[in-house]
């Protein structure tokens, strides 16, 4: 119990000592990178908050048995959503400083002038404002219902949630590309490229896998989740290799496309990302987010172990890092920022979202325990 | 197995509503025995055709003839046959070759992508699914070759030091990607579907009347003897192949799209266009396989073995491809907008506006208005209404193939060699040809080889789940 509390302590102190440092960011490192740090988190925490939910809808749209007795563990994850949304609203102040399109002489930019309302504060205030407004409808209907059924007991929740799982898909798509295309590929407006939004939410999808499998592997070891065995860990490490190569495909048909085509306005992005120590981080990308996870993985045993299983989970968040920081502090120059601003804000939003996800963990039972299903779940054999 | 009914029933939920709740219900009807599906599914290939089929062949070779005519035609007397111009240098049989590659992805999407998600209900539709994937890459390959002009040097397109002086393929040139992604496709598809057919080719040579035949199935069923020990090694033969199969899915209409999307020409290229190509060849391939099935079982009489609950599960998947595609046709629209480049922008509008409205139209109502009926229980679970709309996807994937191609290249960046295309009957007659050529295959299938693998299904009978 003891233990419980010092870690707790550590986490407090990690954050409040964070967000010292965010605070002195702001005053030393100057708007810029105080708002590029925001938005890499902003980023990451929406996107670990809805690709957990990602997950839940997508098992009840395919009415998957297995992962029942894991669903919950995905369901709190998704909760994130709910500090994304005042983290995003304190983005929308990044916008005149970050984005390009947003500022008044974009109207007369001869690649941005057509856009210009499209890329205007208001507007994509207003889509931000909506899409998060809409991940938290998601929430509400399929985390909710899920923590109800708790103690009702009731099925009817299984059918609404199949009916709803398909609405949310469509959903869950226009916001990931929404925020795909705003938030990020939005840092340089005259930059564009349409498989972006599938991109992000590889990673997306990901970030929520490698966060379950350790927290699947988290509560084993504090000995809940009875009855999750090596067969249920086998099916997340085998998404999580799925979508590995997913990812790379996205990345590299992205990546192809624009090499072989050699058009300006394509490679320019490209450009800054295969120059200087840039380069280097690009190749480590591919390397941690691709090469190392797809060896580890490919084989069956790899994804049954726990220890590898949670090394290579590890391995996908710290990738899916990189590759959010990758696709956006390019634009604060040729050498990659790294030092205190950049650590503050780790510390605080990493605290921050451990201590969030320590208390969801508390959150219900650890299994849907009204889900007519988890039987069956439990009772999963490869 | 059962629990999870039980639960149902036990909060007062009736066990006919069960499965609006996530139950899985049987996936063969009939309660069927283990002999009965021999009986069953080996039948056809036992009997003599009865007289439809002959007349079905008659119809099918008709137009396999009349396509083969068109071939000669073009053969004799050239490209010119065709509709082709300076302006629209690819049009009809590069429309009909991604058409059909496109097809071609059900079946071992079915085989391979399924089976790893260990979705049990494709036992019933693999083994006619796989042959079809088979037959529409054999009716893809015969466009480009007819299009080189002279298909006897073919074979140039390998690459192997030869003596013709230097002249080696182009390893840039995503056309030769082509040859390869194609032709692997076709081997591991092909090794793929025989390795499944084996144990039923044992259970047919064991059942053959004559000696020619017992002899024939001998050799074909490999000396399988259905120990404990041959089915091992059968069941680790078969996941690795569809682990191998399982990118070769994904590569072949991925590398079909970079024949359009490494060129520079404003609608071909968009970074979309790998997965957007995949998502619709399985698209077009499911309505496919649901188009054929819906005849196959009501002909054969194979109802009990492709329930509706076969056909609800893979309108879903058309239902949620469908949806897929709608997305990428809004984000290439949005995205030519988004780009500010007047060349983008205006290929767009062309497409919607411009001369082949009807086409682009004629796609966007085939392939995103009319899925959008799968999202009623009754129309999924219907087989003529699924047939209907099933045709429906059929024609709009070939538009959409065609607006692709003809749209972004009949207004190229000069104006003053703007054109339009228009199909001669040669044309049509060869595409004519390959839905002869294919449905003529498929027949001599159904009465060849047993449609249904049976020793998949009987893994998956209601006595054994229990």
């Amino acid at each position: 119990m003891s233990q419980t509390k010092n870690t707790s302590n550590l986490l407090w102190g990690a954050t409040a000592l964070g967000a010292l440092g965010v605070l002195g960011a702001y005053a030393a490192a100057g708007p810029e990178r105080f708002w590029a740090n925001w938005i890499l988190w902003f980023v990451l925490l929406f996107t670990l908050g809805l690709g957990s939910l990602f997950i839940v809808a997508l098992e009840h749209l395919v009415s998957a048995k297995w992962s029942v007795p894991v669903r919950r563990i995905p369901e709190r994850l998704a909760t994130l959503l709910i500090p994304a949304v005042p983290v995003g609203l304190i983005a929308l102040a990044a916008i005149p400083v970050l984005y390009p399109g947003a500022r008044p002489e974009a109207a007369h930019h001869p690649l941005l002038a057509g856009k210009a309302f499209w890329l205007s504060l208001p507007f994509f205030s207003a889509r931000t404002i909506v899409a998060l407004a809409l991940c938290l409808l998601g929430l509400w209907v399929l985390v909710g219902g899920s923590l109800k059924q708790d103690a009702t007991k009731d099925p009817a929740f299984n059918f609404r949630a199949r009916k709803f799982a398909p609405a949310f898909m469509a959903i869950f798509a226009l916001v990931i590309t929404l925020i795909a295309f705003d938030w990020l590929s939005g840092l340089t407006p005259e930059w564009y490229s349409d498989i972006f939004g599938v991109y992000v939410f590889a990673g997306a999808f990901l970030s929520g896998l490698a966060t379950t499998a350790l927290c699947v592997l988290h509560l084993q070891d504090e000995g809940r989740l009875e009855g999750v065995k090596g067969d249920h860990l086998y099916n997340l490490g085998g998404f999580l290799f799925a979508f590995t190569v997913f990812w790379s495909y996205i990345g590299f048909a992205q990546y192809m496309l624009m090499w072989y085509a050699n058009l300006p306005d394509e490679v320019i992005w490209y450009k800054v990302r295969l120059a200087g120590s840039w380069r280097l981080i690009t190749l480590a990308l591919a390397g941690l987010h691709f090469v190392l996870p797809f060896f580890a993985l490919v084989t069956r045993d790899s994804k049954k172990d726990p220890r590898r299983l949670r090394r290579v989970a590890f391995l996908m968040l710290g990738a899916h890092v990189l590759d959010v920081y990758w696709l956006i502090f390019p634009i604060l120059g040729a050498s990659p920022r790294f030092s205190w601003p950049e650590l503050s804000f780790a510390l605080f939003f990493l605290g921050g979202i451990l201590l969030w996800i320590r208390g969801a963990m508390q959150k219900g039972e650890d299994m849907p325990v009204g889900d007519p299903f988890l039987r069956e779940g439990l009772e999963f054999r490869l | 197995m059962a629990h999870d009914a039980d639960v149902l029933t036990a909060s007062g939920i009736p066990a006919a509503e069960a499965e609006r709740y996530g139950h899985n219900l049987p996936l063969i009807d009939g309660n069927k025995g283990y002999h009965q599906v021999t009986e069953e599914v080996f039948a056809p290939t036992e009997q003599r055709p009865p007289l439809r089929w002959w007349l079905a062949l008659a119809v099918t070779l008709s137009m396999l003839t009349l396509g083969a005519w068109a071939v000669v035609q073009t053969l004799t007397r050239g490209i010119g046959t065709w509709g082709l111009n300076r302006t629209v240098g690819w049009a009809f049989d590069i429309t009909n070759f991604v058409f059909w590659v496109g097809i071609g992805h059900a079946g071992t999407l079915i085989s391979a992508i399924l089976f790893l998600f260990r979705q049990r209900w494709r036992t019933s539709i693999n083994r006619a699914a796989e042959a079809m994937t088979l037959f529409a890459v054999m009716c893809a390959g015969t466009f480009p070759i007819i299009h080189m002009g002279r298909p006897w040097l073919a074979f140039w397109a390998t690459p192997y030091p030869n003596t013709r002086g230097s002249l080696w393929v182009n390893f840039k040139s995503p056309l030769l990607w082509d040859v390869v992604a194609i032709s692997t496709y076709f081997i591991i598809s092909l090794t793929f579907w025989y390795i499944g057919l084996i144990p039923d080719l044992a259970t047919q040579r064991d059942r053959a009347k004559t000696k020619l035949k017992r002899t024939i199935l001998s050799i074909f069923s490999l000396g399988w003897n259905g120990s404990n020990r041959t089915w091992s090694r059968y069941e680790t033969v078969y996941m690795l192949l569809a682990g191998l199969s399982t990118p070769l899915v994904v590569s072949v209409h991925t590398i079909v799209s970079m024949d359009f999307a490494t060129s520079v020409i404003p609608g071909w290229h968009a970074t979309i266009f790998p997965p957007y190509f995949v998502v619709g060849a399985v698209f077009s391939g499911f309505a496919m396989v649901l188009t054929l099935m819906i005849i196959a079982r009501s002909v054969m009489g194979l109802e009990e073995y492709i329930t509706t609950r076969h056909l609800e599960a893979m309108t879903k998947v058309v239902l949620a491809t469908g949806m897929i595609v709608g997305m990428a046709y809004a984000t290439e629209f949005f995205t030519a907008w988004y780009s500010g480049n007047p060349y983008e922008r205006y290929v767009f509008l062309n497409r919607a506006l411009g001369p082949y409205q009807w086409a682009y139209w004629t796609m966007v109502g085939c392939n995103v208005l009319s899925p959008q009926f799968f999202w009623f229980r009754k129309v999924r679970t219907t087989p003529w209404m699924i047939f209907i709309l099933t045709i429906f996807v059929n024609i709009g994937m070939w538009f959409e193939r065609f607006v692709i191609i003809v749209t972004s290249l009949h207004r190229d960046y000069l104006p003053s060699s703007w054109a339009m295309y228009r199909p001669t009957f040669i044309e049509v007659a060869i595409l004519i040809g390959s839905f002869g050529l294919f449905f003529t295959l498929f027949l001599v299938f159904t009465r060849v080889l047993p449609m249904i693998a049976a020793s998949e299904v009987k893994g998956v009978l209601k006595h054994v789940e229990h």
